[in-house]
C-alpha cells in the first residue's frame, strides 16, 4: 500500500483536439484533417502524470451534469486517480478546444464551466489531507478556491506546489502559501511584468515571494532559484519535438512525483527536464 | 408537391466566446455552444421548415454528434435515407471562436465523415437525385463528389443550384452543368476580375459569372439585398429593413439557399422565388443559430 498521497485541486476539462495544417487567425477559416476528444484540463493532466508513476492522488473538481461529463468519469476510471472528491454540479462540463499543426503549435481556448463552482467545502474535511504530503495547485480555478486550499494543507503542514498556468495575477496572500512555483517563460513574463527574456531576472524576482522557483524554457532548458539564492541555469535536451501540448503538466507530475521520493530538488528538475524531452519527441 | 435533393456536410458546431488566441496561447473563454452545422444541413433543414419534400446526401458518424444530426431531421422533415453512418468516420466538427466584443472570428472545420462521402455513396442515392425537380449543393462537400453528383443531376433533366461556398476553383466543364449559381458578394469576386460589394459592382461582374457558363447567377449582398441576372433580364431585391432587428447574419446565405430551392420545387417564377428567400433568410437573421434560427413556413406566407 502506498502512503504517499496527493492532493490535486484544479480543474477537468474535455478537450477537443482538432488537428490543422493552418491554425487560424483571426478573420480565417480553415480546413482542419482530424480531431478527437481527451480527457483534459491541468488539474486532471497533472493527477494522471502522477498517478502513473505510482502515487497517490485525491484529485478535487467539479464536473457538469451533461454528455461531456459521462465522457471525463469513464476516461479518470481508467486510472488510480480517486474521484471522491469529484462533484456533479448542475451546469456545463469544462470544456476547450486546441486547434494544432504538425509541428506541434497550437492555439487554445478553455471554457471553465463546472471548474469555477468546486465545493470549498470539501477542502474542510480532515479525511481529505490523511498522509498528504503535497497540495498540488494550477491556475484553472478561482484563486479564491486555492487560498483556502492551501491554507487548509498549511494548517496541517503540508507543502503546496504551485504551477500557475494560465497565466493570470496571483495575489500576495496566493504567493505566501505556496512553496514551489513552477512556470513557464510566457507565464514568467506575463506574472513579473519583465518585457526582456532575462528569465534569470524573473526567477530571482520570483524568489522573493516564493521559497523555491521553477521556469521552465522549453528548448532553452530550465532556471530555478531558492529564496536568497541565485537563479541557476539547467540546459535542455536537444530533441525533435512531435508535440509540446500537455508537457508542463507533465513536467510538474515528473518534478513533484520525484521530490516526494528523494526530497532533492536540483535532482528532481533534472529528472523531469529529461523525461519531458523523451515525452515531447514521441 | 416537386422533391428537393441536397448533397452537403454536416458538422457540429462548436462555438466557444471569448478573445481569439494567437500561436501558443490559451485563452480563457466565457461561453460555449455545441449546436448543429455544416451548409449542406443547414439548407435542408432551411428547406424543410419552408415546407419542402427534402432528401439530404450526406455522412455522419456512429457517435452523439450523428444522432444530433437525425434528431434534427426529424424535428424539420429533412429525410435521412441516405444520411450515411460511418464506422471508420467522427461526425465532422467546426471549432468556431468568437470574440462577441469585437464580431471577429477564427474557424477550422474538420468534415470528418461528410468528408469521406465517395462517387460510390452518390452512386448508391442516384435514384433520389433523378427523382427530384431540385437539386442543390455546396463545396464543402469532397469537389469530384460534388461534380459527380451534378452531372446526375445534369443528366436526367433536375434543375441545379450550386451555392459556391466556400468560395474554390472549379474545371470548365462544370459551370454549364448550373442553373442556378448562388454566391455572396465575397464568394462572388473570387470568380470575376473585380470586387463584389454592392448593387453596383454585382451587376457589372455578373456578365463574368454568365459567361463562365451558368445559366443564371443570384448574388447574396448581405443587408443590401439580392441580385439576379441571366442572359435575358436582371432584378435587385433589396433586403428586408430590419435595423436593430438583426442579431446573427450566421445562416443566413443557408436560409436563402434552402428556402429559395423551395420556391423553386413550388414552381414559383425566378423573382417570385427570389422574393421569398429574401424574406426567409432576412427572418433567420433576428434569431441565435444557424439551423436553429430558421423561420417556419407560416411566418414568412403572413409576410408576402
Amino acid at each position: 500500500m502506498n502512503l504517499i498521497s496527493i492532493v490535486v485541486v484544479g480543474s477537468i476539462h474535455y478537450d477537443f483536439f482538432i488537428d490543422s495544417e493552418f491554425i487560424p487567425k483571426i478573420g480565417e477559416t480553415v480546413l482542419g484533417s482530424s480531431w478527437y476528444p481527451k480527457l483534459g484540463g491541468k488539474g486532471a493532466n497533472q493527477s494522471v502524470s502522477l498517478s502513473k508513476l505510482g502515487i497517490k492522488v485525491k484529485l478535487v473538481s467539479a464536473v457538469g451534469k451533461d454528455s461531456f461529463s459521462s465522457y471525463l468519469i469513464n476516461q479518470l476510471k481508467k486510472t488510480d486517480i480517486d474521484l471522491n472528491y469529484i462533484k456533479h454540479i448542475n451546469t456545463n462540463s469544462g470544456i476547450s478546444v486546441a486547434i494544432s499543426n504538425s509541428k506541434g503549435d497550437y492555439s487554445a481556448m478553455v471554457v471553465s464551466g463546472a471548474n469555477l463552482k468546486i465545493s470549498k467545502n470539501i477542502l474542510l474535511k480532515n479525511e481529505l489531507w490523511k498522509d498528504t504530503k503535497f497540495l498540488m495547485l494550477q491556475n484553472e480555478v478561482e484563486e479564491a478556491l486555492n487560498i483556502e486550499a492551501a491554507e487548509q494543507a498549511k494548517k496541517r503542514k503540508i507543502k503546496v506546489f504551485m504551477n500557475a498556468a494560465p497565466a493570470k495575477n496571483i495575489s500576495q496572500e496566493m504567493y505566501s502559501l505556496v512553496d514551489i512555483l513552477l512556470v513557464n517563460e510566457i507565464e514568467a513574463s506575463q506574472i513579473t511584468n519583465i518585457g526582456t527574456k532575462d528569465f534569470e531576472k524573473m526567477a530571482l524576482l520570483l524568489s522573493k515571494k516564493v521559497n523555491n522557483v521553477i521556469i521552465t524554457l522549453g528548448s532553452k532548458g530550465v532556471v530555478i532559484c531558492k529564496k536568497n539564492n541565485k537563479p541557476k541555469k539547467i540546459s535542455s535536451y536537444k530533441v525533435n519535438v512531435k508535440s509540446a501540448h500537455g508537457a508542463g503538466d507533465f513536467f510538474a507530475g515528473i518534478f513533484l512525483a520525484n521530490y516526494i521520493k528523494n526530497s532533492n530538488f536540483e535532482e528532481s528538475i533534472i529528472t523531469a527536464n529529461k523525461k519531458t524531452a523523451e515525452f515531447i519527441s514521441k | 408537391m416537386k422533391k428537393l435533393s441536397v448533397l452537403g456536410i454536416f458538422v457540429a458546431d462548436l462555438a466557444f466566446f471569448g478573445k481569439i488566441p494567437k500561436v501558443g496561447e490559451t485563452i480563457l473563454g466565457d461561453n460555449f455552444v455545441v449546436g448543429p452545422g455544416g451548409k449542406g444541413s443547414n439548407q435542408s433543414v432551411a428547406a424543410g421548415k419552408a415546407g419542402a419534400k427534402v432528401n439530404l446526401i450526406t455522412k455522419v458518424g456512429d457517435d452523439d454528434y450523428g444522432k444530433m444530426a437525425f434528431r434534427i431531421y426529424q424535428e424539420t422533415n429533412v429525410g435521412t435515407e441516405f444520411v450515411y453512418i460511418s464506422k471508420e468516420q467522427s461526425t465532422g466538427v467546426a471549432a468556431i471562436l468568437l470574440n462577441k466584443e469585437t464580431g471577429e472570428n477564427a474557424i477550422s472545420v474538420v468534415p470528418g465523415a461528410a468528408g469521406a462521402l465517395t462517387i460510390e455513396d452518390i452512386n448508391n442515392a442516384k435514384d433520389v437525385i433523378k427523382n427530384s425537380s431540385i437539386f442543390l449543393t455546396q463545396l464543402e462537400a469532397p469537389i469530384d463528389v460534388v461534380v459527380h453528383a451534378l452531372k446526375i443531376a445534369k443528366e436526367n433533366n433536375v434543375t441545379t443550384i450550386l451555392n459556391p461556398a466556400p468560395s474554390a476553383s472549379l474545371s470548365k466543364e462544370v459551370f454549364p452543368l448550373i442553373d442556378y449559381f448562388t454566391p455572396n458578394e465575397s464568394e462572388a469576386s473570387f470568380y470575376v476580375s473585380g470586387e463584389i460589394k454592392n448593387h453596383e459592382d454585382a451587376s457589372k461582374y455578373a456578365g463574368e459569372i454568365l459567361d463562365l457558363g451558368v445559366k443564371n447567377v443570384v448574388i447574396t449582398l448581405g443587408d443590401s439585398g439580392v441580385y439576379f441576372q441571366n442572359n435575358t433580364r436582371n432584378h435587385f431585391e433589396p433586403a428586408l429593413k430590419l435595423g436593430e432587428k438583426v442579431i446573427d447574419t450566421s445562416g443566413a446565405g443557408d436560409a436563402f439557399n434552402g428556402s429559395f430551392a423551395t420556391a423553386l420545387c413550388e414552381n414559383k417564377g425566378i423573382i417570385e422565388a427570389i422574393k421569398f428567400a429574401n424574406i426567409y433568410a432576412g427572418i433567420s437573421t433576428t434569431r441565435i443559430g444557424t439551423a436553429n434560427s430558421m423561420p417556419q413556413r407560416d411566418e414568412i406566407d403572413k409576410l408576402l
